[in-house]
């Protein structure tokens, strides 16, 4: 007894002893081995290096400080980046308590409130320490906005825009408009004859006739016709996206009830037997019926879904994941109309970028922020040094031939793929002021400018595009890419009387925003009984249940107030236009 | 004689001080954030500059007839599981008293750790887990195909049984880890008794029945009381989980409809509402079946 | 005829428990054969039995992680310090509690019961405990539990079942209340103490919530956290529209059954040194004399 009492005291001193030698002591830390390039931060250093601090808008980095490749270029323009951990509960505690970092990625949400409380420097009297923010074209609209639109009524800018500009896509040679179109199963459907499809409903049918082809794969895991999930349930019912965009219309206003048709600039309630969404779920109830759903859909996450459309289970991907492999193609469905706007004028138009107004470190601050508007950054941070993935002879920039040859051997994906160095290429996948379609400064040898993205460059593209599949689509459809089919049926849209009127809208007070989301709770759920109706009358029950528990709640209150609130916006958009 | 007891006590009472002032700093004190409820809190702005609003959050919460609907239903589940709950509740206590009475250590022991091993996979593991078995191409399904049969199990998509289901997922969980402190108590049983019993000619039965179990039920008592003031926290893991639209009818329950009102991050006023509304019910539960007991049995937690 | 039903008892015995045991056991078998297998089958729920597609990079990705050393101790630490310190405070007022004289028993035992039952919010509690300068610092990881009124009642309750006798003769021997805690009640008290140690360890070491609110600092990072970060990584990666992501190969699911698994294991091993204190004996002769 009295030896557990001495043991535990001596743990007790030992480990006290322990922890404050370890919270007393500088800085720790050490680098993963064959973070070779972290050593050379350290030591190569003449200038002095000052740590800025950084809270990223999602978790999709790692926290800790950035080393590699990317912490020896912030080195070089001499300051090391700290990133603390996101999480939603994270962002109260720093509102609440006021300890920000230095840059700080802020939610449309809690701007307002921290300008006006003080916490964000304001940033007119420093951009001329910041050229390249100056010097982007797309980026001047979009400042504009951001003095208008996210300054709580100042006028003056307190925060920069994200993902200013045109998307890669623009230089895409194959699948360019991402969700926006119906892709088939090509193998499955050149097997069946690649049958005409008329409309929607035949698609159905042609579904059937390609899982009666195929109705298992090499390992006898079965195929479905479609796969949806239940994990994107986010605001609204993610399933219902792919089916819209295969019309053309959007579902941003779908947490208020509505469907914006993109190509005729109207807005409709969902509420109604006419509507799109009526439409859709009678498609998906349908596909359930006949049996051509996978039946663990609403048990599937997001993952799962990928994993199992990626692996070439779904026929007709659906939902709101396409499928982005190379198994999947395609098909215009004659009358429908394909919109896809790959440019953001405004900016993301849920976040901003801003700098703490009792930073310590403005210089540093100021130079990140110049970086995240500098293509040819971009192209460094995440493409890694010259010379290694890629290089350049000062005006042109090329791939390098292990890059061309790892894309021949294993796709697109970074994958494994290892620095000189041994650092592994890991994702960096936070917003730039930049859009992925800036131009850098470097030329691809022809006279035409090199976009930051190496994966959309030309030799990049003919080699991920390159496969029996795709030769077979061609020789098929007869065209040479989806954009050209879409053209010569006269069915692609790149603007749209409705484009940026999100950017415009105004956000609902709590009271609201608390019937909207009981909203969505009885349309989300309604939606999913609907698709799993075994019968007719079952499933105009649910709808039915469904209009008079949303009319309860207020419904129409709400779409009307959005309604409004849309008119404005536009109003606004268009007066900014002039 | 008097004053020397009141001393007395006055001593023991400073014994514990530190303790009170450790539980007044940070239960306590943080409580003026209830006030939250009264305003419109957003973070970042001090909380005098909001509006104040008294009540109205409150009525917001519940003053919707198909809110007010739904927030019977949620309630209806929440005691529907935990009514189901208490009925497997003495299983902890037999599982521990019978695992005891086997004779090798060894297999005690051995039953013991694993079966404490569930209470660590967290659900969204035991989920996907049980979908992998009793999902439309789980295990059993598939098996089922393979061998002709035309039975489908498809309780995860079903609103049959729901209140059952989860219950005997919270048993496979639980059961060793709440077993553990019914180990704890029986090894502190005076083992003369036992002997005294079985010179008396006490059978197994006997000594369970007149021993072992009248002297754990104090603990059970205990834990059931405490338990009961948790009666509307139920945590949102489990159901967050194995909830979906087609079973939702039956699976949610009051946390789990708050967490999907949004009451998270963003509504702090709201969650701040909801959260004193179920302090008072959680208290006024306890201090019920605190004083309930002491009616019934003569012990309390109190 | 007592030696037959005795038989009968330990067959159904054996196989009922032995039954459980399995039930309970292929949860964790699941997880060791998931982590080793092809990521995708298991997304796609089709390992069952048998690992298929072997592969360990669910734990190099893991074993590569930075700082891993770092954050083992601080958990390790953490738990060690957190649980001794938990322990004195509990069942120290668990004693005090139990003594009817005490000046205002009900009323401050009342006091402490109740705060189980209500909390003040996230925000405020931050801020409470900002103000006592604990963010940032390794002490919010010890300090806010050292006292724990679940486990306060629990020690309390079995402190209480103990016979009066015992305390009385050490009383009568001169003994004060601190003298018969320490040399009397604690030892005694064993398993209850075992238990509750072990509850308050489990409990430290799982926990990332604290670290996620109140540490910016990658030094103070416990294990749980630093793999919880790295599930949130490749959760969002893994959303990310492009198809091209590095993390293909390993999915959230798949970290997030390896990071259970990782973190399970040493709870495991350090279990037997608790169960020693299960066997019964611990009472004989105590009231002997």
């Amino acid at each position: 007894m009295r030896k557990r009492r001495e043991m535990r005291g001596c743990v007790l001193f030992l480990s006290a002893a322990l922890s404050a030698g370890l919270a007393g002591c500088g800085s720790e830390g050490t680098p993963a081995s064959g973070d070779t390039a972290q050593k050379s931060l350290s030591s190569a250093i003449s200038d002095e290096v000052v740590t800025i601090t950084m809270y990223p808008a999602d978790a999709n980095i790692s926290s800790g400080v950035v080393g590699g490749h990317k912490g020896v270029y912030f080195a070089d323009n001499g300051f090391e980046l700290e990133v603390w951990a996101y999480s939603d509960e994270k962002t109260n505690a720093i509102l609440a308590s006021g300890d920000l970092p230095d840059i700080i990625y802020v939610s449309k949400d809690n701007l307002d409130v921290m300008i006006e409380a003080g916490m964000l420097l304001n940033l007119e009297e420093h951009l001329d320490q910041m050229p390249h923010v100056l010097a982007y074209e797309p980026m001047e609209v979009a400042l504009h906005y951001v003095r208008e639109f996210r300054s709580a009524g100042t006028g003056e800018l307190y925060a920069l825009p994200l993902t200013v500009g045109d998307n890669q896509t623009k230089e895409a040679i194959a699948d360019s408009t991402e969700r926006n179109a119906v892709k088939l199963r090509w193998d499955i459907y050149e097997e069946i004859g690649a049958p005409e499809i008329k409309d929607i409903w035949e698609l159905i049918d042609v579904m059937e006739q390609m899982l009666a082809a195929h109705p298992t794969d090499a390992d006898s895991a079965p195929c479905y016709g479609t796969v949806l999930n239940s994990g994107s349930d986010t605001s609204y019912w993610a399933c219902m996206v792919m089916f819209y965009r295969w019309h053309g219309y959007l579902e941003e206003q779908l947490p208020y009830l509505l469907e914006a048709d993109m190509v005729n600039g109207t807005f409709e309630s969902i509420l109604s037997e006419d509507s799109l969404y009526y439409k859709g779920l009678q498609w998906y109830n349908e596909v359930y019926r006949r049996g051509l759903m996978d039946p663990d859909s609403i048990n599937n996450d997001r993952a799962t879904q990928k994993a199992k459309v990626d692996s070439g289970y779904a026929m007709v991907p659906a939902g709101c994941l396409p499928g982005w492999v190379t198994r999947y193609y395609e098909y215009y469905i004659p009358g429908s109309n394909i919109y896809f706007d790959y440019t953001s004028k405004y900016g993301d138009s849920n976040k901003v970028i801003a700098i703490n107004a009792n930073t310590e470190n403005l210089d540093a601050c100021l130079k990140l922020l110049d970086m995240w508007c500098d293509p040819d950054a971009y192209l460094r941070i995440i493409n890694g040094p010259d010379g290694d993935f890629w290089y350049s002879d000062g005006e042109n920039a090329y791939l390098t031939d292990e890059t061309l040859e790892h894309l021949r051997v294993n796709g697109p994906g970074t994958g494994d793929r290892k620095y000189a160095t041994g650092e592994d290429a890991s994702l960096w996948n936070t917003s730039f002021c930049l859009n992925t379609g800036a131009y850098t400064s470097y030329q691809d040898g022809n006279g035409d400018y090199r976009i930051l993205r190496t994966q959309a460059w030309q030799e990049a593209q003919e080699i991920t595009t390159s496969n029996e599949t795709f030769d077979s689509w061609k020789k098929t459809t007869g065209f040479d890419s989806w954009k050209e089919w879409l053209e010569s049926e006269q069915a692609y849209y790149s603007n749209s009387p409705l484009a940026d009127i999100s950017s415009f809208c105004s956000k609902p007070d709590d009271r609201m925003q608390l019937t909207i989301d009981a909203l969505r709770e009885v349309v989300v759920n309604a939606s999913w009984k609907m698709v799993y109706a075994e019968s007719r009358t079952e499933f105009n029950k649910i709808w039915g249940q469904m209009l008079s528990d949303c009319e309860g709640l207020g419904a129409q209150s709400i779409m009307d107030w959005r309604m409004a609130d849309i008119e404005n916006a536009a109003n606004i958009r268009d007066s900014l236009q002039k | 004689m008097k004053n020397k007891k009141k001393i007395q006590g006055i001593k023991l009472f400073l014994h514990i001080v530190p303790g009170l002032v450790m539980i007044i700093l940070f239960c306590y004190l943080p409580l003026w954030g209830w006030s939250f409820a009264f305003f419109q809190y957003k973070p970042g702005k001090a909380l005098l500059e909001c509006n104040f609003v008294g009540l109205q959050n409150f009525k917001e919460l519940f003053g919707n007839v198909i809110m007010r609907k739904n927030l019977f239903r949620v309630l209806k589940n929440t005691f529907g599981i935990h009514f189901l709950g208490y009925l497997f509740s003495p299983f902890p206590m037999m599982f521990a008293v019978l695992l005891s009475e086997i004779r090798s250590k060894k297999f005690q022991k051995v039953v013991q750790t694993i079966t404490t091993l569930p209470n660590f996979i967290s659900w969204v593991i035991m989920f996907s887990l049980a979908v992998s078995l009793f999902g439309a191409n789980g295990l059993l399904n598939t098996g089922f195909k393979e061998m002709g049969v035309d039975v489908r199990i498809n309780f995860l998509n079903s609103d049959k049984h729901v209140w059952l289901t989860q219950v005997l997922l919270q048993q496979w969980k639980g059961l060793g880890w709440s077993a553990i402190i019914y180990f704890a108590a029986i090894a502190g049983l005076d083992q003369e008794l036992y002997e005294a019993a079985m010179v008396d000619g006490a059978g197994r039965w006997a000594r369970i029945r007149f021993i072992t179990v009248p002297q754990l039920i104090p603990t059970y008592f205990v834990l059931l009381i405490m338990s009961i003031g948790n009666f509307l926290n139920t945590g949102v893991d489990q159901y967050l989980a194995f909830g979906n639209s087609l079973n939702k009818e039956f699976i949610e329950v009051l946390d789990l409809y708050v967490y999907h009102l949004g009451i998270g991050s963003g509504q702090i006023s709201y969650s701040v509402a909801a959260g004193i509304m179920k302090s008072l019910v959680a208290v006024i539960l306890f201090a019920t079946a605190n004083t309930a007991s002491k009616k019934i049995r003569g012990t309390s937690v109190f | 005829m007592k030696a037959k039903t005795d038989i009968i008892f330990y067959i159904f015995a054996c196989l009922g428990f032995g039954l459980i045991t399995l039930l309970c056991l292929y949860p964790f078998y699941y997880l060791l054969i998931a982590t080793i297998s092809d990521n995708q089958l298991v997304n796609l729920g089709r390992i069952y039995i048998l690992p298929k597609g072997i592969h360990f990079d669910n734990y190099f990705k893991i074993l590569k992680l930075q700082n891993l050393g770092n954050s083992f101790t601080i958990s390790f630490l953490r738990t060690v310090i957190g649980t001794a310190a938990c322990l004195s405070v509990t069942s120290y007022m668990a004693y005090f509690f139990t003594k009817e004289e005490m000046w205002g028993r009900r009323f401050w035992h009342r006091l402490v019961v109740v705060t189980m039952y209500f909390s003040a919010g996230m925000i405020p509690i931050y801020l409470n405990n900002r103000m006592l300068g604990l963010t940032n610092s390794f002490w919010i990881y010890i300090v806010p539990n050292m006292l724990s009124v679940y486990n306060m009642i629990l020690i309390k309750t079995s402190i209480e079942a103990m016979p009066a006798e015992l305390e009385e003769s050490a009383y009568l021997d001169g003994a004060g209340y601190v003298i018969r805690f320490i040399r009397l009640v604690l030892p005694l008290q064993k398993p209850i103490l075992a238990t509750v140690a072990l509850f308050q360890a489990v409990n430290h070491w799982n926990d990332f919530f604290t670290t996620k609110l109140y540490i910016n600092r990658p030094k103070l990072y416990t294990l749980q956290f630093q793999l919880y970060e790295l599930l949130n990584q490749v959760t969002s990666a893994s959303e990310q529209i492009n198809a091209e992501d590095p993390y293909a190969a390993i999915t959230p699911l798949g970290i997030r059954l390896t990071l259970t698994a990782v973190v399970v294991i040493p709870i495991m091993l350090v279990y037997p040194f608790v169960q020693k204190y299960y066997v019964k004996g611990v009472m004989v002769g105590a009231v002997k004399g």
